[in-house]
């Protein structure tokens, strides 16, 4: 069958003019709901064939049922332009005018040949790792060489592109288990079988209807679509009722945004964090940090001093506190804030541990919201003096030792990769994880 | 045996078959919601490839709420940020990823492609190089961004910021890492990454839209699953 190649000549002028007018017409047609344009070519071209009347007829003398199945017949295929002027063709015929039409756009075919008969596989343009692309039932399609194809029955020319495939689909299915099923690839055989001219000089390429061919595209790809519905709902129907976005995901992507630089986008995301938990003291910790970054203290100190009302045990919170209070030029209430988030941590290298800070000695800037990570460290040493004891604390009747929250996993925002540079406040915040 | 022996033995039996059972239930229970998440994953994919990029956003949230830190729904949210044109919250993103799955060379070709569009070739190189690395040679490398790798020239196209990439190129920058990658180094683990440059400036691309000779957009990046 290899040999059938020769005839598949797609830069004859007849078969090029009639491809391009029918492609032309689908890329006039404006936002396809396919991407790529492989499907919406394959479409134009084959129901530009419908349009035009193309029509499948057996070859009454030579049929390629029966030459197919006898030893050292001779069957006869007619060049593409032959088949576009007669209007008529056999399954070799169609499969031939096809691969030359959808190989002069560019897309690449295989023969299939099954007992009796012949039809095309085409090339979605889609590599088998994204066949996720089509939205469609695998078994619409054929994985080969790392890529999908789609099958077409040419004999089905009449009833246009979406039933050509549902009915090649089902074809292939059946001759693949039988294991009745060989594919001839187009472009290797043409590299054997140079494809040859007819002798005849080229006629005008056939006019198609436009706007019929628009009408009929559209009615193919409302078929693909609903194909795709269908797909979605049988095998994602059970997933779209579990869908859920917690705000712990939520904060999870806000942090992602606000490291990124992208204030706006970690706001929104944290505000549908809130929105499902307006008193999480998480989502409000790190919403504070959005208006460290934006400049805004007074509302930061305001969201910390709501985050430790919501959670007065989070020595991340308190620390957050106090650095700002700091910034914002409050010393003296910031080392209070200090004090309990150094203590509250365990300590001074817990401490540090939340903020991502490595131990260190340096002095301290009051009110200003650039601060290095030595600043940060000098401020969480100096409230160490501060820090009560809780064995003693209490017996002296001083400051009340708030009881240290159970042992949790910290991370810290920016772990590690910060040294002694200056980085803006925001930078050193504790970012709440859950 | 005793009676009361032979009681305390059945007794005994029984306890051990209702723990493997309710192992095994548990097991079970375990790998339905794997089977489930990957279903999740699998349709934010569809959504995000079919250009619904507002649903797969919402699918892959959901997908980091029933698997937090799932380094799939990082990637796959890197790519929507990408093909959104924002490719500083996409490598945030693919950091976030490769910070959990360091493993993926997937993930640090999308961070190469990225860099690409940033017009930063030498970081695109060395990410590429790293992801080629961790896929093994080069045409597994191109599989994992959906590319055939018909082999050529290592040419790598040289430019600014761009809002488009074509196959080519991507493929370009593939073969030009690939002739950096130690011929035994394959299976050497994890290899240090090179380092994004800090203070990356958010930048607006238009979503690069289908061409001849393109890929669809949303074709040209890896989807983790």
């Amino acid at each position: 069958m290899a040999q059938a190649a020769a005839f598949v000549n797609t830069l004859d002028p007849v078969v090029d003019g009639f491809a391009r007018e029918a492609t032309r017409t689908a890329a006039l047609m404006g936002d396809l709901p396919f991407a790529g344009r492989n499907l919406v070519f394959m479409a134009a071209i084959f129901d530009a064939l419908a349009v035009l009347g193309v029509t499948y007829v057996p070859d009454p003398s030579n049929p390629y049922a029966t030459v197919s199945t006898t030893p050292r017949a001779v069957d006869t295929v007619a060049y593409p332009r032959e088949t576009l002027a007669r209007k008529t063709g056999d399954c070799d015929d169609t499969s031939v005018l096809v691969a030359a039409l959808l190989g002069n756009v560019g897309i690449a075919t295989q023969i299939v040949d099954v007992p009796g008969h012949l039809f095309v596989l085409a090339d979605a343009g889609v590599h088998a790792r994204n066949q996720l692309a089509l939205g469609l039932d695998s078994a619409r399609v054929v994985v080969a060489d790392d890529e999908v194809w789609i099958p077409l029955e040419t004999t089905a020319l009449r009833t246009g592109f979406a039933e050509a495939w549902r009915v090649g689909a089902e074809e292939y299915a059946t001759w693949s288990a039988r294991g009745r099923l060989s594919l001839v690839d187009i472009a290797e055989a043409s590299s054997r079988y140079e494809p040859a001219s007819p002798g005849a000089p080229a006629a005008a390429s056939p006019a198609v209807d436009a706007a019929a061919l628009e009408t009929r595209v559209r009615q193919d790809l409302g078929t693909m679509a609903a194909w795709r519905t269908e797909f979605f709902a049988s095998r994602y129907g059970d997933v779209e009722a579990r869908l859920d976005a917690t705000p712990e995901a939520l904060n999870d992507v806000a942090r992602v945004y606000f490291s990124a630089g992208e204030l706006d986008e970690a706001a929104a995301t944290l505000e549908r964090a809130r929105s499902r938990t307006p008193d999480s003291p998480q989502t409000t910790n790190n919403l504070a940090a959005l208006d460290v970054a934006r400049g805004d203290l007074d509302t930061a100190i305001g969201l910390y001093q709501r985050a430790a009302r919501l959670d007065s045990s989070d020595a991340g919170i308190w620390l957050n506190l106090g650095l700002v209070r700091q910034a914002r030029g409050d010393s003296a209430d910031a080392a209070a804030a200090i004090a309990r988030g150094v203590f509250l941590s365990g300590g001074y290298p817990q401490a540090c541990a939340l903020l991502g800070l490595a131990t260190g000695d340096a002095p301290t800037r009051e009110g200003t919201q650039r601060m290095t990570a030595d600043e940060a460290r000098a401020l969480l040493r100096s409230a160490l003096a501060r820090v009560p004891r809780p064995t003693t604390s209490a017996r002296r009747g001083g400051v009340t030792a708030p009881t240290p929250r159970p042992r949790r996993h910290w991370i810290s925002r920016v772990a590690g990769g910060r040294g002694a540079d200056e980085a803006a406040l925001q930078d050193i915040l504790y970012w709440r994880d859950s | 045996m005793s009676r009361a022996r032979r009681e305390v033995r059945r007794r005994i039996h029984l306890m051990v078959l209702a723990s493997i059972a309710l192992l095994v239930t548990a097991g079970g229970r375990a790998s339905g919601g794997e089977q489930a998440d990957r279903r999740e994953c699998e349709y934010g994919i569809t959504l995000a490839l079919a250009g619904q990029s507002a649903r797969a956003e919402s699918v892959f949230v959901s997908l980091l709420s029933h698997s937090r830190g799932s380094p799939a729904a990082f990637t796959n949210l890197g790519n929507l940020r990408l093909l959104a044109g924002d490719v500083a919250g996409s490598l945030g993103f693919y950091a976030r990823a490769f910070a959990a799955d360091s493993s993926d060379g997937g993930i640090a070709l999308n961070e190469a492609t990225a860099l690409l569009l940033l017009g930063d070739e030498d970081a695109a190189e060395e990410h590429a190089r790293l992801g080629v690395q961790l896929a093994g040679d080069a045409p597994r490398a191109a599989s994992l961004l959906g590319l055939h790798d018909p082999g050529g020239s290592a040419a790598a196209t040289r430019g600014a910021e761009r809002t488009r990439l074509s196959k080519e190129e991507v493929l370009a920058l593939i073969r030009a890492a690939a002739g950096r990658v130690p011929a035994d180094s394959s299976h050497a683990g994890a290899p240090a990454r090179a380092p994004v440059a800090p203070g990356r400036r958010p930048i607006k691309l238009r979503a690069a839209g289908p061409r001849a000779g393109d890929a669809a957009p949303p074709t040209l990046v890896y989807w983790k699953r």
